[in-house]
């Protein structure tokens, strides 16, 4: 390429993963339809496998048209498309579909389309234009409020139509504003908020306070600390007696029925008949088939579970369970390893950015993925709570496919023409 | 333009994140083996396939029971959507309300398994069920078979499959599963473990709704089932049905031995019915309403019916005689018309003057044999009746009466051959001579005998002195293997010679005696007539014989209930089947009689009536009559001890009257 002009070969070790994964997609989606034989009508659109070949096609041509975009133009419509998307997401209140309980669908005849899927893209080119204004620092009041605001209106919206794997992803953009400067004792605080929230429901409140004040009271005694973490310990370890009761409270309430079920069958709590039948049900049968896969796995096209439809949505949401079958431990290694791959690398390319553009995009671009990974394989191997949210290139559907596409090839071209922004 | 943490936390995270996964992935995929075997346990079924239940032949090789198909019905109740049930209802015969309660029941056991809704279907009936199959999608079946009686007939002898109860599952050491079939009466249920053959299993690939997808590794782990043994049994088909069809309207029991096996070559109990419908689909209905029938067809007559034998036990009161030496088989006696007890008398029908053993028989004199028996039991070598009895006793339970015989049909009765110490109980030790219990002379009184003790005895005296314990099964045969049953060949003490005297007289009571009527063209056929005195009505027609004499190839026994005399019922139907049996055809001149005996109806025949109805109406009968369930509880266990508490009662009576006030006729 032309490296005068300041372009750079988009980047191929990202390139080749996205590839990979979007071929083992088509793959994976083919083997949970198969039934055994091909027959005459292998290339009908009514399988899913063809339906996912042709939003791959697609997603290949918006591939290329991006790379053929100005990063200008780019960088020129986030406001818009945010401001879009936004609207799509609104509409979806009122033109929206209910899915197990979840209002994120528009239905366009053709397609069903998801626009929490492309809100993710959207706020990230939001957030990196607003991190992108020459007068940003991000220290003051009204730059972290502003940035909070981008990311709070979707994830709201998102909250509020009950789609909580979104809702996690939108969280996820923590990691960037920490990137550019937001401390790290928000994570911590939001883990350790996670875990007394878990322990309050697996125990009795009284039993976590008395653990924390005998560990606050020997932290004291030690005098391992200075005086200023002291008094913000004690403030926490109040917080946090406060918090233990409202837990059950908040949980009991706040949380739908099915999602008290999802967190439940994680927890190992008694179950109600209904969750037994459904929830616990199909985790157990997604941990049925991944386990059975054992160390190399049935062979490609040899599972049983998740073609005989005993694991549900497996086209979708439990993807990976007919990977875990049929592949194996190794096969599953491997695929975990290449989503690894591909976000360290995109996170090694957003460095490199000059502009913090193109650094805030791509950082989200990695947290939004990362969180949909962790997250949807996680639930299928029991490690998190079931929540509906697409394992990125891999799962059946066109929104989500498409969305990732955008991603990643608007951060490859970012990437692509580094050299260009002079600034 | 450097800023913020380059180092941020998310590289972190992913790492460790990868990490929780992968470790997760570890515990799951590789350190717990039983997720495997759950999953083997999901998609895997394990589909019992049925063998074929042994097939019987008779002793000339025609196939007298079979296996056909049939077939369940299976409904999953998960996947029911919209069920048609009136369709259904007109396509299986059915009601509304069978349906419900089966559905209701489904849904309480099995909701997720396809379960038979509809068990036993006819060919025809699926046939016309499967064009509509389709509209049905929570359904499917299954192919099972049931058994097929080619002769209509046999239906004591070979018995009825029922399903099998958690007792009989239990003790079968897995071989049996609920919903199964096992023998339960008859030679399907003593041959039951042979006959049932070995199931084999079939593994397929079902998917989450349980439908077929495929064989498991292409069916190398399927296992074959293994036939069950068939078996050549001693029954003669024909001679079987014809019998059946003789005793038709009459209640009553043949058996017919071949002598020198102890074969069974005919095993009729009466009222018999159509052994085809204890199988399929009204099976049950069917079963109740023979269960209720007041004429008892369940009741298995040759081997649980007890009869007094009547005369057709002077036979074997003059061996014992001959041989304990009591009188010389010439011995002179003027019957004056009866004999004298005290102050009663056992009448005969006539005075004459018997010149020997041969001619008592022949005239089935009763007072010869009432002075034959006093004279053995309070003979002087004897030092009380006590021994005298016994010794009478001992002979005459050689002849196997008061004992099983070992027939391997499961419920045979030991009947009654009273003993010592039964006497001793009931009058007193001491208290009691021949007199006393004058009656069991000629056959009446306490000594109970089955069918079979009769037909037996009289193969006996063909044998001149030995019986084979009698069997249905000649042997069984898998493949190249072959099985008899166990044998044993039973003899008693008597001389030889006294069983030609005697048997000499069997043969004039057929050609000059009370059973001329029972006389075949062409065939020595020598027997027995007795008349049982029956405390309930009318007397039991009574014939044992054997025959031809030179070398007998058939004994037999038949008994007709309240038929009056021996010679009326008895003794023409066993001539017709020796007959039968002997020449394969009925004489000409003998025609008649053979008409006469397929006529007489002694009892309305209800059973037939109730036949010759649709299985639907039946079905439809039954249920009209569940009420009157409890009665018919009550009245089967009353005549099962009616005989016991009847005997027990006269013989109370007996005890007060000083046994002086019977009165007993005998021909
Ligand atoms: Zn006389």
């Amino acid at each position: 390429m032309d490296n005068k002009r300041g372009y750079d070969p988009i980047d191929g070790t990202v390139l080749f993963c996205y590839l990979f994964l979007v071929i083992l997609g088509i793959m994976s989606v083919f083997a949970t339809e198969y039934n055994g034989s091909f027959s005459s009508s292998f290339f009908s659109l009514s399988h899913n496998y063809m339906r996912q070949f042709i939003f791959a096609i697609i997603s290949g041509l918006m591939f290329i048209t991006i790379l053929g975009f100005d990063r200008r133009i780019l960088q020129f419509i986030s406001y818009p498309m945010y401001a879009l998307v936004m609207l799509l997401l609104l509409s979806v209140f009122v033109f929206g579909e209910r899915t197990k309980g979840d209002q994120n669908w528009i239905n366009l005849g053709l397609f069903k389309l998801q626009p929490s899927e492309f809100a993710k893209f959207a706020t990230a080119m939001a957030l990196a234009k607003y991190f992108d204004t020459p007068s940003m620092r991000f220290v003051t009041r009204k730059e972290h409020l502003t940035a909070y605001a981008i990311i709070g209106l979707p994830l709201l919206m998102v909250a509020a139509q009950g789609d909580a794997g979104s809702c996690l992803v939108f969280a996820a953009f923590v990691f960037v504003l920490n990137r550019e400067g937001l401390s790290e004792l928000l994570i911590y605080l939001g883990l350790f908020i996670i875990t007394i929230s878990i322990l309050s429901l697996l125990i009795n409140p009284y039993i976590i306070i008395a653990i924390s004040l005998v560990l606050f009271g020997v932290l004291i005694y030690w005098n391992w600390l200075n005086k200023q973490l002291v008094k913000i310990l004690a403030i926490v370890m109040l917080g946090t007696c406060f918090y233990t009761f409202s837990v059950n409270y908040l949980f009991n309430n706040i949380l739908q029925k099915h999602q008290r079920d999802r967190i439940n069958v994680i927890l190992g709590k008694e179950l109600t008949k209904e969750a037994k039948r459904g929830i616990a049900y199909n985790l157990n049968q997604s941990k049925i088939a991944i386990g059975s896969g054992g160390i190399i796995g049935k062979g490609y096209l040899h599972g049983t579970q998740t073609r005989y439809n005993y694991v549900p949505e497996t086209s979708t949401d439990f993807i990976f369970s007919a990977i875990g079958e049929e592949w194996g431990f190794i096969g599953s290694v491997v695929l975990v390893m290449v989503y690894v791959i591909m976000l360290l690398r995109l996170l090694l390319l957003a460095e490199r950015q000059r502009s913090p553009y193109g650094r805030v995009y791509i950082y989200a671009v990695v947290a939004i993925i990362f969180m949909h990974v962790f997250i949807n394989i996680g639930m299928t191997i029991g490690l998190l709570p079931v929540i509906g949210i697409p394992l990125p290139f891999l799962s059946y559907g066109g929104s989500s496919l498409l969305s990732f596409t955008f991603m990643i090839a608007t951060a490859l071209k970012l990437d692509s023409e580094r050299r260009m922004t002079m600034r | 333009m450097l800023r913020g943490n380059e180092s941020g936390i998310l590289r972190k995270a992913i790492i460790v994140a990868a990490c929780m996964l992968i470790l997760k992935l570890f515990f799951i995929q590789v350190l717990s083996p039983n997720y495997k075997l759950k999953a083997r346990n999901n998609v895997i079924k394990k589909v019992t396939i049925y063998p074929s239940r042994g097939l019987i032949y008779d002793r000339k090789g025609k196939v007298m029971v079979y296996n056909d198909a049939v077939y369940d019905i299976l409904i999953q109740w998960n996947l029911i959507k919209d069920l048609d049930t009136l369709k259904l209802c007109s396509l299986l015969n059915t009601d509304m309300n069978y349906i419900r309660k089966r559905l209701d029941e489904i849904k309480r056991t099995t909701p997720n398994k396809p379960t038979p809704i509809f068990k036993l279907i006819d060919q025809q009936t699926f046939a016309r069920f499967q064009e509509h199959l389709f509209e049905f999608p929570a359904m499917s079946f299954q192919i099972r078979t049931v058994r097929k009686f080619a002769y209509k007939s046999g239906a004591a002898v070979f018995g009825y499959l029922s399903e099998v109860t958690q007792n009989t599952i239990d003790k079968s050491n897995g071989f049996y599963e609920p919903g199964d079939y096992v023998g339960t009466t008859g030679i399907e249920r003593f041959y039951d473990s042979l006959l049932r053959g070995t199931k084999g299993y079939s593994f397929q690939v079902v998917d989450v709704k349980n439908t077929y997808k495929g064989k498991y590794k292409d069916g190398s782990e399927d296992i074959a089932p293994i036939a069950g043994w068939d078996m050549v049994s001693g029954l003669d088909a024909e001679l079987q049905a014809y019998g059946e069809k003789l005793m038709e309207g009459k209640i009553g029991a043949i058996v017919a031995i071949e002598p020198s096996t102890g074969e069974i070559l005919a095993f009729v109990s009466s009222p018999s019915y159509d052994p085809n419908l204890l199988t399929g689909r009204y099976r049950r209905q069917n079963f109740n309403i023979l269960y209720r029938n007041a004429n008892h067809p369940l009741l298995n007559r040759p081997i649980q019916a007890m009869y007094p034998p009547g005369s057709t036990f002077k036979a074997a009161a003059a061996l014992a005689m001959l041989q304990e030496n009591i009188h010389e088989y010439n011995w002179q006696w003027f019957c004056p018309g009866g004999y004298r007890v005290g102050n009663h008398v056992v009448k005969c029908h006539g005075v004459h003057a018997i010149p020997d053993v041969q001619s008592a028989l022949q005239h089935s004199c009763n007072s010869y044999f009432c002075k034959v028996y006093n004279d053995f039991i309070m003979d002087s070598i004897f030092a009380s009746p006590a021994i005298g009895y016994q010794k009478w006793w001992d002979l005459m339970s050689e002849f196997g009466y008061g004992k099983k015989l070992g027939i391997d049909i499961n419920g045979e009765k030991r009947a009654n051959l009273p003993t010592v110490a039964y006497y001793n109980k009931a009058f007193g030790e001491g208290k009691w001579k021949a007199s006393t219990i004058i009656s069991n002379s000629i056959g009446q009184g306490e000594v109970l005998t089955t069918p079979l003790q009769i037909a037996n005895a009289m193969a006996i005296i063909a044998n001149k002195g030995f019986y084979i314990s009698p069997k249905v099964c000649q042997y069984l045969v898998k493949g190249k293997d072959y099985r008899k049953p166990k044998t044993e060949k039973h003899f008693t003490t008597i001389d030889t010679l006294y069983y030609r005297y005697v048997i000499d007289g069997l043969e004039k009571v057929v050609q000059s005696g009370t059973a001329r009527v029972a006389q075949i063209p062409g065939i020595n056929f020598c027997g027995k007539t007795g008349t049982a005195q029956n405390p309930h009505g009318k007397d039991h027609s009574i014939f044992a014989g054997f025959g031809p004499k030179e070398n007998p190839k058939i004994a037999i026994a038949v008994v007709v209930e309240n038929a009056g005399f021996g010679a009326s019922y008895a003794a023409p139907i066993a001539s017709l089947m020796v007959e039968k049996y002997l020449n394969d055809t009925i004489s000409k001149k003998r025609l008649y009689l053979q008409e006469r005996m397929f006529k007489v109806k002694l009892i309305p025949n209800e059973l037939e009536l109730e036949y010759q109805k649709t299985p639907q109406q039946l079905y439809l009968d039954s249920l009209a009559k569940v009420k009157a369930k409890k009665d018919s509880i009550k009245r089967v266990k009353y005549v099962q001890d009616s005989t016991k508490k009847s005997q027990e009662k006269a013989l109370e009576e007996k005890k007060k009257k000083d046994s002086t006030q019977l009165k007993t006729t005998q021909r």
